[in-house]
């Protein structure tokens, strides 16, 4: 219940309330908005209204309509109210709605507290019968029921671990046969209004015991282990670094169920990684500096997957290796090869749009790494270089700038994605001159000042940095905003 | 036409009780916003701000705001605090503040010493120094997610951004403010 910052933060400076509250904004628009009622149906506590409300979204709320049944498996879109094929064992009995009732009461036994969300009448598992599949909030995921002679019983569960409590939808997308197998795309996802959303994009298939999913995408909050690591390695794998991710949308980053379709039908195919990390790495490219100084891009990661990422070979993992007159230095290099959330080091091979220079100041070197992949803001990552006791120190990965293109916003982050100032289109020119601790980008009419005293006493190497900066004006003259402390 | 802050402040310096309506009137709406925003009951939160009315009378005088409207924003916000954790002293809610809590754990865990006075004062300082370098848009999500305690569907109406996107920057800002206390030597 005690949470230190939230207590102080009651007592900041008034003119950030004054700003987030009133400032450029004396009427309404930013003042706190009155809160809509919202209406929840409660899963064990549900009542009569409760279950008609969940009545009324069986009729309604059916499943996106299908591509081509290409299982020619029964119409799912349909209460059923009759019996169907027999499959072995027990006699299936058709479901109605308010069966749905039954499955309520059975889950509040498997799983307490978790409310129902949305629920379907459709043939999960693709034999011809249909079952009950509701999805559940607070982690549970989406559960099947099916009915036979015998009464309803919770056959399975599958796509658990989305932390979520509040809204959540399920679009069973459609079904197709996959190496003679029948599956169903799904995507679930999750919102409840504070915490962001969590995706899932997933395929599942029943063997007869047991649902199986393949989860192709996620973003969110997952933290089921069973989950995690398997969606972040295909995540990884063929590059997918997509966010907010949604089907057949409006949203930027939304796709065509078909593609999604195809990218899954790429994600079972062989990996086309190789891990270099055991051998050291694969020099990308060599620089030589002058003075006796030279340097490697080295990737440790390759994935040669040329459908993807401008038809080209990317590393992953990529370093910089500085052999500093017999001293040598290494640092991790972030380049973002689609999206700025891509969780890993991505370098182009065989490009020119990145660059690595060793600029000499005059109390100390910047290391600057510029890249300029098309599909990504143009950045430049800069690590202070000096020399301590004699040593040459790295501040290890801590200062990149970056521009975010759409809206040109000046910002500098911390390797760790941690907002230090500001900065304007970074990727550093050719155009360069030097006076004292600054680089100026005279093509770009930028300068940047480095603080290397502040970095030398206030900071400790290799994880602590500090970044000084000052502008004029843009190339064409405009001034730039004073964001600056 | 409403009063203007300095004349409500000059009322409240004369124990001229009209200078509550007049609060009432101008900021009423705003403080039950971000006291709903944390009780998540409208009656509380209307309880609330009458709480925070008579705070505002204890606190004016001796003190004389320079911002009016925040001045009231952060003691409706700590009444409303206050208020929800003796309400939730036994165990834990599920509400919003709740999932606030939670955001922040961890940003400054380890800090010990935020009960004595100075370290408090220089902790706050800390944070209105990494606030005043955020740029704008960051520092008015943050401030009215931690601050004001909205909803990130709320902000992300309010700075026409998805919440995805809304999410993301809290999270970084949250990394950032670790590594900024990180910085000042605060062993976290």
């Amino acid at each position: 219940m005690k949470n230190t910052l939230f207590d102080l933060l009651g007592e900041i400076d008034d003119k950030f309330y004054e700003e987030a509250l009133w400032e450029n904004d004396p009427g309404a628009k930013l003042r706190p908005e009155k809160k809509k009622p919202v209406l929840r149906v409660p899963f064990i506590a549900a009542g009569a209204a409760a279950a008609a409300a969940l009545v009324i979204m069986l009729a309604y709320k059916l499943p996106i309509s299908e591509k081509p049944n290409v299982s020619g498996a029964a119409n799912s879109n349909s209460i059923s109210e009759g019996s169907s094929s027999l499959g072995p064992g027990a006699e299936y009995i058709g479901i109605l709605a308010s069966d749905i009732e039954e499955c309520k009461k059975i889950l509040a036994e498997n799983a307490p507290g978790a409310d129902i969300t949305e629920s379907r009448i459709m043939d999960i598992n693709l034999d011809g019968k249909d079952e009950i599949v509701v999805l559940t909030n607070g982690g549970y995921g989406i559960s099947v029921f099916s009915k036979n002679e015998d009464g309803i019983s919770q056959t399975g569960h599958f796509a658990q671990g989305a932390a979520a409590e509040g809204p959540a939808s399920l679009d069973m997308l459609y079904k197709f046969d996959k190496n003679g197998e029948k599956y169903w795309y799904y995507c679930a996802s999750y919102n409840n209004g504070v915490f962001y959303g969590t995706y899932i994009l997933g395929a599942v298939k029943f063997d007869g015991e047991e649902y199986f999913t393949e989860n192709l995408l996620s973003f969110g909050t997952l933290y089921y282990s069973d989950l995690e690591e398997p969606v972040k390695q295909k995540f990884y794998r063929k590059g997918w670094d997509k966010t907010d991710i949604g089907l057949d949308g409006e949203h930027k980053n939304d796709i065509p169920r078909e593609e999604f379709k195809a990218l899954w039908e790429q994600y079972d195919a062989a990996p086309d990684f190789e891990e270099l990390d055991l051998y050291g790495g694969e020099v990308i490219k060599e620089y030589d500096f002058g003075d006796g100084i030279t340097g490697k891009l080295v990737g440790t990661g390759k994935i040669a997957d040329s459908s993807l990422l401008l038809g080209e070979t990317y590393y992953l993992g990529c370093k910089a290796v500085i052999d500093f007159n017999g001293t040598t230095l290494e640092t991790g290099l972030t380049a973002p090869s689609v999206e700025l959330s891509a969780p890993s080091h991505f370098t182009f091979k065989d490009i020119p749009n990145y660059n690595l220079r060793l600029i000499k100041l005059a109390d100390g070197y910047i290391l600057a790494f510029s890249y300029k992949p098309e599909a990504t803001p143009e950045e430049t990552t800069f690590f202070a270089v000096f020399d301590v006791d004699g040593t040459p120190t790295m501040f290890d990965s801590k200062l990149y700038g970056q521009v975010l293109n759409e809206i040109n916003v000046l910002s500098y982050f911390s390797g760790e994605g941690a907002d230090i100032g500001i900065s304007f289109g970074v990727f550093l020119s050719d155009n360069l001159s030097v006076n004292g601790n600054t680089i100026s980008d005279n093509e770009k009419g930028v300068y940047y000042t480095f603080d290397f005293d502040n970095i030398r006493t206030a900071m400790y190497a290799p994880d602590n940095y500090s970044f000084g900066y000052d502008f004029t004006t843009t190339k064409d003259g405009t001034a730039f905003e004073d964001e600056q402390p | 036409m409403g009063l203007t802050d300095s004349e409500i402040i000059s009322m409240l310096w004369e124990r001229d009780e009209k200078a509550l309506a007049a609060l009432s009137e101008k900021y009423g709406g705003y403080c039950s916003a971000i006291a709903e925003n944390i009780l998540e009951n409208r009656e509380d939160a209307e309880e609330c701000v009458n709480d925070a009315y008579l705070r505002v009378w204890e606190k004016i005088p001796p003190e004389k705001p320079k911002i009016l409207s925040a001045f009231i924003a952060k003691i409706a916000r700590n009444a409303a605090i206050d208020r929800y954790r003796a309400a939730h002293a036994q165990k834990r809610g599920c509400g919003n503040a709740e999932l606030i809590f939670d955001e922040l754990d961890g940003v400054i865990s380890g800090v010990h010493n935020a009960e004595d006075f100075a370290a408090r004062r220089e902790m706050i300082n800390t944070i209105n120094r990494f606030l005043k370098r955020l740029p704008a848009k960051k520092r008015t999500a943050f401030v009215l997610r931690y601050c004001c305690c909205e909803s990130v569907q709320s902000i992300s109406r309010r700075l026409g951004m998805n919440e995805n996107s809304v999410s993301v920057m809290l999270s970084r800002t949250r990394n950032a403010l670790h590594e900024q206390f990180k910085r000042e030597g605060y062993n976290l």
